[in-house]
């Protein structure tokens, strides 16, 4: 029998003006939330809560505070966080279409699980994304690797997307580091401690024995570089990996890092004489 | 066999040659009343070392492992306990982990020589699992006989001759003996390896072989004599990373790959799988990747589909590799001495940005400095723990990442 180990949650929610919910309704999935929160902090003593507002803007830790109490009544948390929140959805981002910053949210929580983990290494580390906005471009590498970095931590990330289209990076997040993905339609928002109570809720070796809802299918395609489609076969640059599709050879050189091919057909009638002469000199040597 | 001087032999190369050390001075009280002891600044300088920025690297790698089972890797020597096998055995372990880890789209063999001959352990695969299962087989099996250097170089080459040139090819030999029983020239093969542009790298456990330098100087690999475990581990971490792509006769050509992106196939009915490092064995299995070019069904991707041959990866696994293309920039080390009030920075400042801790305390010169990093380009500090973090799993800075308040600039 495992003995009941203490965890430590960060939530990153996505305070973003621009998101896919209206201020009413995003209060009502704080609600929802709140419930999840005192659940968790009510399942060990020793159970640790993080909460990190994500804006375009900034990125700003909502709990604990500098200077608050260690131990935090319920209504105390919930007057704290909807005060956080209801400034942030006032703060108007530097453009309509600006994403907020989940990778920079994610990378500072993974150091704060890590610091943790160097303090107790039983301790189980997990991450709760609430995404409100859809994925942005320029985050994906930057939000990939800090996938990558939880996976070897061993940090399970859940995440909920409150956006109309399905999330790829948060999919595979989630895929990789056996978590949780819900893309909350109108029905799953009205039901949403449900999921979050029997879902998230769980430690790493409850979920062993749960049988979660089904996850939707994971995109393992590729984006060609220049098309921007995705493809099932591609032709990746052998130097940096970028996949280009078929209707778009041939290239003479990489786009992205500039490395000039050597055309398949040139190649064999080019090479013999140059491997000929570097295996002359060897032989000489010896 | 000729056994050549080490020129510059570097000082203290054994714990029992080095001047006695007094470990217990480095150690400091901090504010807290924790002890700090003073790894912290060495192990920031070994970090930084390593990070070197626009540099095209083969990312596609093939690589084999030879590991020497002879009768002399039975011996137990002064620094490698409990024997030398069981130190290659742990090194080459952790080595595997790191490298799959690192490398995900690479192939990865194990070659054991033994008894004047050499076996092929694990085909090339990037499936940890079978090639640590084998490694852990490797102590029941024993060892016995000679080393033959060429049979295990010939047995690597033949094989590494069949990778297309876009590959970089590899060899990494662990041997632990002075001699070797080869049934024909060595010579030629070493010429052969070279014509086949495959890269030779060879660390001893024993001492530095003439033969073993020859073949690493003429297939531009590294050689080294490793005296502790932990030496052979650090030697062994400079292999991990994939190395730059220098124009020359040994740079892997530069090419177009075709590569195939497949589908997971819906957990519902089991359906014939190729079974991942086993060739052509197929099993009923759940679950599986469809090949999208003949709709074979594999175990696990990474792989190479055996019917078409096409290689299979996932996208995410090409984005696993970019942070050797694109690496977070090294740190700058700044020290904040505890005991000068003038340059005593604020209290808020000497707290790390990722993780809230406070900086470490290490001792330089006698005096007590609290020790931390600070990224280039967005000025954000950081503590030497999460410094090792960011550029060893992270591989992104979170305040680079972070948008920046007005009042912190």
């Amino acid at each position: 029998m495992l003995d009941d180990l203490p965890s430590t949650l960060i939530c990153l929610v996505d305070c973003n003006p621009c998101g896919g919910w209206g201020e009413e309704d995003a209060l009502a999935l704080l609600e929802h939330l709140l419930v999840f929160f005192n659940a968790f902090l009510l399942l060990h003593s020793a159970n640790q809560l993080q909460l990190l507002a994500v804006h375009p803007r900034e990125v700003s830790c909502v709990w604990p505070e500098d200077g608050a109490p260690p131990a935090l009544a319920p209504h105390q948390l919930r007057q704290l966080f909807l005060k956080r929140f209801r400034t942030l959805l006032a703060t108007p981002p530097p453009s309509a279409s600006a994403a907020s910053a989940l990778s920079g949210g994610l990378s500072l929580a993974l150091c704060r699980l890590a610091r943790q983990q160097r303090a107790d290494a039983t301790r189980q580390l997990r991450v709760l994304v609430v995404q409100a906005t859809a994925d942005s471009a320029a985050q994906h590498l930057a939000g990939m690797n800090c996938v990558f970095g939880a996976q070897k931590l061993g940090v399970t990330i859940d995440a909920l997307v409150a956006a109309r289209n399905d999330s790829l990076l948060l999919q595979q997040a989630a895929h990789l580091t056996d978590g949780f993905y819900l893309r909350l339609g109108e029905q799953e928002k009205l039901a949403l401690s449900q999921y979050l109570l029997t879902c998230c809720l769980p430690d790493q070796q409850t979920r062993k024995l749960l049988c979660p809802p089904a996850q939707g299918s994971l995109e393992t395609k590729a984006l060609c570089t220049i098309s921007k489609r995705p493809v099932d076969i591609g032709h990746a640059c052998s130097v940096c990996l970028a996949v280009f599709a078929e209707d778009q050879l041939p290239l003479r050189e990489c786009p992205v890092c500039g490395s000039r091919f050597i055309q398949q057909a040139a190649q064999a009638p080019k090479k013999r004489p140059k491997k000929a002469a570097a295996a002359a000199a060897p032989a000489v040597t010896s | 066999m000729a056994d050549e001087e080490e020129d510059e032999a570097p000082p203290a190369e054994y714990v029992w040659e080095g001047a006695f050390e007094r470990t217990w001075d480095a150690v400091r009280i901090g504010e807290d009343g924790a002890l700090h002891g003073g790894h912290a600044l060495e192990r920031l300088g070994r970090a930084r070392r390593r990070v070197h920025a626009g540099v095209k690297r083969g990312v596609l790698r093939t690589l084999f492992l030879i590991v020497d089972c002879s009768r002399s890797a039975r011996a137990q020597e002064g620094e490698m306990r409990p024997s030398r096998l069981a130190v290659l055995q742990d090194a080459a372990g952790r080595f595997v982990s790191r490298f799959l880890e690192q490398n995900p789209i690479c192939a990865l063999s194990l070659v054991a020589m033994r008894d004047g001959k050499a076996f092929t352990l694990a085909e090339p695969s990037c499936n940890a699992r079978q090639h640590l299962a084998e490694l852990r087989r490797l102590q029941a099996s024993g060892c016995s006989g000679d080393a033959s250097l060429q049979n295990a170089l010939e047995l690597a080459r033949d094989a590494l001759e069949a990778i297309p040139t876009y590959m970089s090819r590899e060899v990494l030999l662990l041997s632990c003996s002075l001699s070797t029983c080869d049934p024909g020239d060595i010579h030629a093969t070493i010429a052969a390896l070279a014509k086949a542009k495959v890269r030779v790298s060879i660390f001893s456990l024993l001492a530095e072989v003439f033969i073993c330098k020859r073949i690493t100087q003429q297939t531009s690999g590294t050689f080294g004599v490793a005296t502790t475990p932990a030496h052979l581990w650090e030697l062994l971490l400079g292999l991990v990373a994939p190395q730059p792509m220098e124009e020359g006769a040994m740079a892997p050509s530069r090419s177009l790959v075709k590569v195939g992106f497949p589908a997971r196939q819906r957990d519902g009915a089991p359906s014939l799988c190729f079974l991942a490092g086993k060739g052509t064995q197929t099993a009923l299995l759940p679950g599986g990747y469809s090949c999208p070019q003949c709709c074979a069904t594999q175990e696990e991707i990474p792989t190479q589909c055996p019917v078409c041959n096409l290689k299979l990866v996932s996208s995410a696994e090409l984005t696993k590799t970019y942070h050797h293309l694109f690496p977070v920039a090294a740190f700058d080390e700044v020290l904040f001495p505890l005991d000068g009030d003038a340059r005593r920075p604020a209290a808020e400042r000497s707290v790390c940005y990722g993780c809230c801790d406070a900086l470490s305390l290490a001792a330089r010169d006698g005096v007590s400095v609290q020790v931390g990093s600070r990224c280039p380009s967005c000025k954000a500090l950081f503590c030497v723990s999460c410094d090792d973090l960011i550029h060893e799993v992270l591989h992104t800075c979170p305040g680079c990442n972070c948008p920046h308040e007005p009042s912190l600039e």
